[in-house]
């Protein structure tokens, strides 16, 4: 396990240049430049800019440049934002979608294994199929809906959440994350059901069953860890997402995330600001990934047994 | 409407001597109240009971609190509280009013400004502001790195200098005479010099706080500001609050105690959190519920110095004839767009600058089918002849724009039999696209920098970056040369006709649509706030009751 977790900590910096490389150039390629606007700049000025925030000579030496700094931990200055340089923006800016993507997460994971468990234990009653059928208003929902749709209600006619804001741990938080989470949990849900039904007609079940245990032994002990696998390995990807904000829900509830430098960096062609969130974004992913692959050894025998 | 002002104000000043309640006013300023501020002090001390806090919504945070960095609206009306110019805007009729400087004299030639600055200017600090902050403040300004550095232009050498063409500062028109006199030579009159100054980019800052901190002397633990009010937190995408600032001159005006700004881009929580009394004033509103938020008492809508109009690539068939392009603009009709789409009060526009400071815009091409089917018989086009090629209108990616862009060219399939199509495109690539005149009709829009019609008319000049429609006419730029030196108002807005009806009646290389409005919802406990061409409005002059 050890000697396979080093392995694929080797190739993490390899995959992260590949990213940085081919993101690098592509934004490169995209047509308008960050200082373009609906307003001609005076002359000089787009020249004196450009020298400013180091986007002069050749697009490869900017690279050299872009990679020393990079090695030194400075992602470079937000063309967007002037006051600010990438790394304090995201320093600013991860937290709040760090504390709401975990919120979220929480109550979409209790949700949605919970709906999918009773749905599978359930499977064909009417039960299975409201939950099922809310789950697929939950994925096809979009958020842009879903989310002033609980602000009317919570805020505007129950007067019970606020409408928006950020105050850390408090009730502003919420209504964005079960907005953020609902999507999630209509997954999890399905991946749960899924899972479950998998396993319940798996041989060992059955001879469980015949030895005579109990239903909720039989779910509890032996059918739950193997019907969690595949939530399990959607889990990677979906921290990894839903820990770096989202566009929407941060403008419905005015969340200061990173969810919008995400789309806005790259409509602005901040550069810097586009390279930090995908560094960041890579990189996330990456760990992800290899803790589910960790926990998967945990929870199927099989994968611990290859090493 | 300056006589209409005139009329309440001393209606105002009669009320309050009826009333008896003058020698409270008194109390309350010290020293004589300028007529046109009076219409500012409140009335009785019902607003002393009030909270003296102000949130409103800036749809967007800063991009940056820098005045020289500084190109948008919200980033000025920000900075607006922070610094204060030598001259500032009027709220209502936005005319130069003393700033810094308490008054200034100009040269017959209306070559050399004289300002005298007031001894009672102080920094955030405590720190008096000098003629000399003003030089330092003005030659960084002259870093081409400044977005508006052509604001400065008007300056004799000040071209010169930021082009590193002159090297010596001193040769710039900037002098200090004593440190409360700054006298400033231009080289050419320039009647509207004194709205540039009061315009965010000739603010003073602190040049020794910029060298300490580069970028980050904006910071709320490092700024230092000589406005109405102080930076106390910036907190990015979350909220700005702003302070009364007790070293501020005319602290005993300012009536806010505590100024909230939240940075809030979904128009329609914004909309949630008015209702909900959490947000006094919100200057953009979301746009498909225009017809209920028109029915709510606090909404406002006045004329904004802003026109929206349509490019002619003038370089390729077929819009390089002028007669197809005259078509075109016949053809449209902008009243139904304005009325029965827009619906908020947009103003169907013939004419390319708005009114403004006295001008009044030419007729320009009205709706008028038949003249549009001759031209473009003419132009050999139609029944029996050549077919219309399939072109294309572009514009940025906008539910708004889509919906003109479609309706318009319904029009003109109905009007001239001609099928346009639309295409959006994202923001930076339709940018690209326009300026390398790389389209056939493009969206377009313009606000004016200052409030006179050569902001408006100078961007057509050949080969100005702006222009963008490859339009070139040696009559419009010898006119443009005219009247930039013309001082006389009459004479000015006579020439600025003539441009205007060569822009807009003979040679049509734009179509204009309609003149922008500023829309938005304020509570009726918000007062001292007014209406204005610019959408300014300091918050100096405003308080709740």
């Amino acid at each position: 396990m050890f000697r396979y977790l080093l392995r694929r900590l080797v190739f993490v910096p390899i995959i992260l240049l590949i990213l940085i490389t081919i993101t690098f150039f592509l934004v490169r390629m995209a047509p308008g430049g960050p200082f373009s606007s609906d307003r001609e700049l005076p002359p000089g000025v787009e020249e004196a800019l450009t020298k400013r925030y180091n986007l002069d000579g050749s697009v490869v030496s900017q690279y050299g440049r872009y990679l020393v700094r990079l090695v030194q931990g400075d992602l470079g200055p937000s063309l967007k934002q002037k006051d600010f340089s990438v790394n304090e923006i995201i320093s600013n800016h991860l937290p709040p979608s760090i504390l709401l993507g975990i919120t979220a997460l929480l109550i979409s994971l209790c949700a949605g294994v919970a709906a999918g468990l009773v749905s599978a234990l359930k499977s064909n009653s009417l039960l299975d199929y409201s939950t099922m059928a809310l789950a697929v208003i939950g994925i096809s929902l979009p958020v842009f809906v879903f989310g002033p749709l609980l602000q009317t209600l919570f805020s505007r006619v129950f007067h019970i959440l606020p409408v928006s804001g950020y105050r850390g741990i408090s009730l502003h938080l919420i209504l964005p994350a079960v907005t953020l989470g609902l999507p999630f949990a209509a997954r999890f849900a399905r991946l749960t059901r899924a899972g479950m039904l998998d396993i319940l007609s798996e041989d060992f079940i059955t001879t469980a069953r015949s030895k005579g245990l109990t239903e909720r032994t039989i779910v509890l002990r032996h059918a739950l860890k193997g019907a969690l696998l595949p939530v399990v390995s959607f889990l990677g990807p979906a921290i990894a997402s839903i820990t770096t904000g989202s566009l929407v829900v941060e403008k419905i509830f005015n969340i200061p995330g990173l969810g919008r430098e995400f789309v806005e960096s790259a409509l602005n062609r901040d550069y810097f600001m586009i390279m930090g969130t995908v560094i960041l974004y890579g990189t996330l992913i990456i760990i992800c990934n290899l803790a589910v692959d960790i926990v998967y050894g945990f929870l199927d025998p099989r994968v611990g047994n290859e090493n | 409407m300056s006589y209409l002002q005139c009329i309440v104000n001393i209606s105002f000043i009669a009320c309050l001597c009826l009333f008896n309640v003058a020698g409270a006013m008194a109390d309350d300023v010290p020293g004589n109240v300028p007529e046109w501020k009076a219409a500012y002090v409140p009335e009785g001390d019902v607003w002393k009971y009030t909270e003296q806090h102000l949130t409103f919504n800036n749809g967007t945070d800063p991009e940056t609190l820098d005045p020289h960095m500084m190109t948008g609206l919200p980033e000025m009306r920000l900075a607006e509280a922070l610094f204060e110019g030598l001259v500032t805007y009027d709220p209502s009729d936005l005319t130069p009013r003393p700033g810094v400087a308490e008054s200034w004299d100009v040269s017959d030639d209306g070559l050399i400004y004289t300002f005298h600055l007031r001894k009672d200017a102080k920094w955030s600090d405590g720190k008096e502001v000098t003629a000399l902050d003003f030089l330092f403040s003005w030659k960084r300004g002259l870093d081409p790195v400044n977005r508006y550095i052509n604001l400065f232009f008007p300056i004799a050498g000040a071209k010169g200098y930021s082009e590193g063409k002159l090297t010596d500062f001193n040769e710039v028109g900037i002098h200090v005479k004593d440190p409360q006199t700054l006298e400033v030579v231009l080289h050419a009159p320039c009647p509207y010099f004194l709205d540039l100054v009061a315009f965010p980019t000739y603010y003073p800052v602190r040049v020794e706080l910029i060298e300490k901190f580069n970028e980050k002397w904006t910071r709320q633990e490092n700024i230092i500001g000589n406005g109405p009010f102080v930076l106390k937190e910036w907190s990015p995408r979350e909220q700005i609050l702003f302070e009364k600032n007790p070293y501020y001159w005319d602290r005993d005006f300012v009536k806010l105690e505590l100024v909230t700004v939240l940075p809030i881009s979904d128009l329609n929580t914004a909309y949630k959190l008015f209702q909900d009394d959490k947000l006094h004033w919100m200057p953009a509103l979301p746009v498909a519920r225009i017809e209920e938020l028109k029915r709510n008492p606090d909404y406002y809508v006045y004329p904004m110095l802003g026109t929206y109009f349509y490019r002619f690539n003038v370089t390729k068939p077929p819009f390089d004839d002028v007669r197809v392009r005259k078509a075109f603009c016949l053809a449209t009709d902008r009243v139904e767009i304005c009325n029965e789409l827009l619906k908020g009060g947009e103003q169907p526009s013939n004419h390319f600058c708005p009114p403004v400071a006295g001008y009044e815009p030419v007729e320009g091409l009205k709706h008028d089918i038949v003249a549009a089917r001759k031209l473009l018989a003419a132009a050999g086009y139609g029944k029996d002849k050549m077919a219309f090629p399939k072109l294309e209108v572009i514009y940025n990616t906008s539910e708004g724009h889509k919906m003109i862009a479609e309706a318009i060219s319904q029009q003109w399939k109905q009007n001239l039999g001609i099928d346009m199509g639309t295409r959006n495109m994202e923001w930076k690539v339709y940018l690209d696209n326009q300026n390398n005149l790389d389209y056939t009709i493009s969206r377009s829009s313009w606000i004016g920098d200052y409030a006179d019609p050569f902001t408006f008319f100078s961007i057509f000049r050949t080969d100005d970056g702006n222009n963008r429609t490859g339009w070139s006419c040696r009559e419009y730029d010898e006119l443009l040369d005219t009247v930039s030196v013309t001082l006389d108002r009459k004479e000015r807005n006579r020439l600025f006709n003539e441009l205007e009806k060569l822009l807009v009646e003979q040679e049509c290389p734009v179509l204009p649509i309609y003149d922008y409005v500023n829309k938005g919802l304020i509570k009726e406990s918000v007062l001292g706030w007014e209406a204005n061409i610019r959408d300014v409005h300091p918050l100096k002059y405003i308080w709740r009751e």
